[in-house]
């Protein structure tokens, strides 16, 4: 029985950065607490976590190497030779997720860095290294446990950034997430232990061998079947998906921007990492009941999402229906998923389409965080206030143009036209022509709002306007504005990366 | 011959029973007993009752219980922690340690951030 | 984790249960239910959270009888005790009100989740219901060798290692979210009551009492402004309330019947007169 467990470190290095990130900020904190000149010392820790993380991430792709830690050996079971399984697995969906978790919060941070974060800087630097350190472990989780406790790590912390806002408005919507996060978990714990009670096992591989066996009883496929479905709503309360959407409009409004923000992109991925994992590695075998499942949620999430999108007057309200949208079209593809050899396809798109939204999603949000940072109504500010923009800060504003070209999936943003065709391919392929056709009525409702918007930038200034106040942008948020911008041009001018992001097999 | 375990526990059980009944009955049978309407009201400092008991605690508190319930949890790894010691050996002691030692990181933020202190 | 994996060899009939476990399941699954049914029907809060208590407890007992002693106790440990203090300070917190909202923000949601709810149960049972499990080792079995919380130790500190230090960043970002919404440092000193005097004084603000309202010859009332010296009404005598919502008498409405009282003065009632002569 006396076995010592063995890790590799360098497998695990994308989670446990950020992780010694958070040891390091907490102890300087704890030595020189309220050091006003230990500022830059903690955001330095901070952006080194996030940085090695990503450098660790680089590194494991290029190595290439399979690597797997943390396994249970394998042995002679009653079926036969059982092979060992690990719960932790680092390929190239892993890496994928953790570098879009990576680059997003990076973004974040360097947004936040002296915003929101100025008066609390370690318990937002903490909370978000935390948050990024969960979505790092989700994205190689492959037993329910670690799956559970790594998606409750990367969605908890998001409370406390969003109740950093210190007011009243801060505090309700940490409370709407918190009181969210609490009901998804609990959804999704059920549906946990119902795929365990069917199949008598933990980890995701040997659910996917138990659930593909020949002989298996309806009562079985029932009970995991069921626990599928719980199981996709609590992570659909993750994903803001419809109708599990109801926190986002509040939660995002009320949030500091920079945190709404790290919502619509780390969070994001953490859900879309959850659903990934749980549906195509551990429940390959169910892929007919839960593409359908999957395939209604995300028509439903884009159409409402745009049809409310198309009502908002609020840049940030309608920022996060457009997020509940794009979450729809992330699902998308995995709603193609007819049976388990169709399923690596619809990943691959699903994957391919988050990371145009992710690099898309930055861009735009950090000239609207720019803008409310120079605008008396704040982060209240209408999509009236960007009237002209063009003309004032043309920076920006091609930035901000360009990102809503890429999200309506419009010729210049040729990223998101292509992760747009990406996403329905798969639909189309395996016949689910309902769902292509709602996904293509979308693409239009999604044009006309980013359409409006992008309009407004080159209208000419209104009557009204008072004097222009002149951007100072800080080189923090420069270099968040001319990252985000680089990374959507260079999708854009190699739109392969975003269509083939996944090759080869999926683990 | 040893009695049926589940014999131990219902002997236990009826012994608290008994215990918590004959002490009330005990009580009961020995204190003068003069009961009327005005006392059996809720008194305070000659201030009359209205409205009910309630009164809002601080929302500290919900820090504290908070704090309590993270180590109570990391209190329960602790025990089953404490059977295996012996055979994973070291490995198994940095692992607690690493554990022990970021939760511990939190309890000393808090604290020195003043968030433990009352006043 | 493991817990799970015994929960559902438990659900299966290892060995040919004992009287006394049968016993005890018909006292204690009846207690759970009806005090499971007590924390959602109950009205108070309170009476919620003690309903709340005495589910964790049955629960903890029946995970004890069936041979898991370490979730028992855990069950115990954390639930009955920890999580349900925490329970009852938010119940402090936020009010023992018995009072039912009977406003719908979203119209029509109780019927909506009621439909969900009874929708879920079915499901549930539906799905569930037909599940038998044949092929369970048994909790005996399992606890047999090292013992049950050995078993779990080597599980949680082998297996599921990474998990558990998982678990170790989850509970810290826990401890620190708590305290990002319930503390709050002074980043500025404490104002003392003598800085807050002088604030008070250096503002200029009206230090004696503001005047009284109302006190007119022939009307007492708040809603009548005090008269200067000079003759006009003072407005600060009157609550800024009443001055908001405009319903500030005039002392000039009050006073004009002035004829009134000349006449009183002119033609003395007869008791009062005679009363008053005889003082």
């Amino acid at each position: 029985m006396t076995r010592v467990p063995s890790v590799d470190w360098v497998a695990l290095a994308p989670v446990v950065a950020p992780l010694l990130g958070v040891v390091l900020v907490l102890v300087v904190d704890a030595v020189a607490p309220r050091a006003a000149r230990l500022a830059r010392v903690h955001d330095a820790l901070a952006v080194a976590g996030l940085v090695a993380a990503g450098a660790a991430v680089t590194w494991l792709a290029v190595d290439g190497a399979a690597r797997s830690t943390v396994c249970v050996p394998g042995g002679d079971g009653e079926a036969g030779l059982v092979l060992p399984s690990c719960s932790y697995v680092v390929s190239d969906l892993t890496l994928t997720l953790q570098a879009i978790a990576v680059v997003g919060a990076l973004g974040c941070l360097l947004l936040a860095v002296d915003g929101p974060a100025a008066a609390d800087r370690t318990p937002h630097h903490v909370l978000l290294l935390s948050a990024v350190a969960g979505v790092a472990a989700l994205a190689g989780a492959r037993d329910l446990a670690t799956l559970v406790i790594a998606l409750e790590t990367a969605s908890l912390p998001a409370v406390g950034l969003v109740a950093l806002r210190r007011d009243a408005q801060g505090a309700q919507a940490g409370i709407t997430l918190l009181l969210t996060a609490v009901a998804s978990l609990g959804l999704l714990l059920l549906g946990v232990a119902l795929i365990h009670a069917a199949t008598g096992e933990l980890h995701l591989d040997r659910i996917a061998t138990a659930l593909s066996g020949p002989d298996l009883s309806g009562a079985v496929l029932a009970v995991a079947g069921l626990g599928t479905v719980l199981g996709v709503a609590g992570i659909g309360f993750k994903l803001s998906a419809v109708p599990f959407h109801l926190w986002t409009p509040d939660t995002y409004a009320g949030a500091p921007l920079p945190i709404a923000a790290f919502l619509a992109v780390v969070s994001k991925t953490a859900g879309l990492a959850a659903v990934v994992v749980l549906l195509a590695l551990g429940l390959p075998a169910l892929a007919g009941s839960w593409g359908l499942v999957v395939a209604v949620l995300a028509a439903v999430t884009v159409t409402v999402g745009n049809l409310v999108a198309l009502r908002q007057r609020v840049a940030v309200r309608l920022l996060a229906w457009s997020t509940v949208a794009q979450a729809g079209w992330v699902l998308l593809p995995l709603g193609a998923a007819v049976d388990a050899a169709s399923v690596p396809t619809a990943v691959a798109a699903s994957v391919g389409y988050l990371v145009a939204y992710a690099a898309a999603t930055l861009a735009v949000f950090t000239v609207v965080v720019l803008l409310a940072r120079h605008h008396p109504a704040g982060e209240e500010h209408t999509l009236a206030d960007y009237r002209g923009l063009a003309r004032r800060e043309p920076v920006a504003a091609a930035v901000l143009g360009f990102g809503l070209a890429c999200l309506a999936g419009l010729p210049p943003g040729v990223m998101g036209l292509v992760a747009k065709l990406v996403a329905v391919r798969p639909l189309v392929d395996n016949g689910v022509w309902v769902i292509a056709v709602i996904a293509a009525v979308n693409v239009v409702l999604g044009v006309l709002y980013y359409l409006r918007w992008g309009a407004l930038l080159v209208a000419a200034p209104g009557a009204g306007d008072g004097a222009p106040v002149t951007w100072r942008v800080r080189p923090a948020e420069g270099l968040v504005l001319g990252g985000a911008a680089a990374l959507c041009v260079a999708f854009s001018v190699l739109p392969q990366v975003v269509a083939g992001v996944l090759p080869g097999v999926l683990r | 011959m040893t009695p049926h375990p589940y014999v131990v526990v219902a002997a236990t059980v009826a012994g608290g029973v008994l215990f918590f009944a004959v002490a009330m009955l005990a009580n009961r049978l020995l204190r003068p007993q003069a009961i009327t309407r005005e006392k059996l009201t809720t008194y305070e400092s000659g201030v009359d009752p209205v409205g009910h008991g309630w009164a809002q605690t601080q929302v500290r508190y919900y820090l504290y219980t908070f704090l309590y319930v993270v180590f109570a949890v990391d209190a329960v790894y602790l025990f089953p922690w404490a059977t295996v010691v012996e055979a994973f050996g070291w490995a198994t002691l940095a692992e607690m340690g690493v554990f022990l030692g970021v939760l511990a990181l939190g309890l000393l933020h808090a604290w020195r951030r003043l968030a433990l202190r009352w006043t | 984790m493991t817990s799970a994996m015994q929960l559902s060899g438990m659900l299966a009939a290892t060995d040919p249960p004992g009287t006394a476990e049968t016993a005890l399941f018909w006292v204690l699954a009846p207690v759970t239910v009806v005090a499971a049914c007590g924390l959602l029907f109950a009205r108070k809060a309170v009476h919620a959270a003690l309903s709340m208590a005495l589910v964790m407890i049955g629960l903890g007992v029946a995970y004890l009888v069936h041979d898991a002693p370490f979730l028992g106790a855990v069950q115990v440990f954390v639930y009955t005790g920890a999580v349900m203090m925490l329970f009852l300070f938010v119940v402090m917190l936020i009010g023992v009100s018995a009072a039912d909202s009977l406003v719908e923000t979203i119209k029509g949601q109780r019927l909506v989740a009621v439909v969900l709810g009874l929708g879920l149960v079915l499901l549930l049972t539906g799905a569930i219901s037909q599940a038998t499990l044949d092929e369970t080792v048994g909790l005996v079995a399992v606890n047999e060798d090292p013992g049950n919380v050995t078993m779990i130790a080597f599980r949680i500190f082998d297996d599921y290692v990474w998990a558990f230090e998982l678990t170790g960043a989850l509970l810290i970002t826990a401890a620190l979210g708590a305290m990002v919404l319930t503390h709050r440092e002074r980043l500025t000193p404490r104002t003392t009551q003598r800085q807050l005097a002088a604030d008070r004084i250096a503002e200029g603000a009206v230090k004696a009492p503001l005047p009284a309202p109302g006190v007119f010859a022939r009307h007492n009332a708040v809603d009548t402004p005090a008269l200067l010296p000079d003759g006009t009404p003072s407005e600060a005598s009157v609550n800024r309330v009443l001055r908001a919502r405009g319903q500030v008498r005039s002392a000039e409405e009050t006073a004009a019947p002035t004829a009134v009282i000349q006449s009183e003065f002119a033609e003395p009632l007869g008791d009062g007169t005679e009363e008053g002569g005889s003082r």
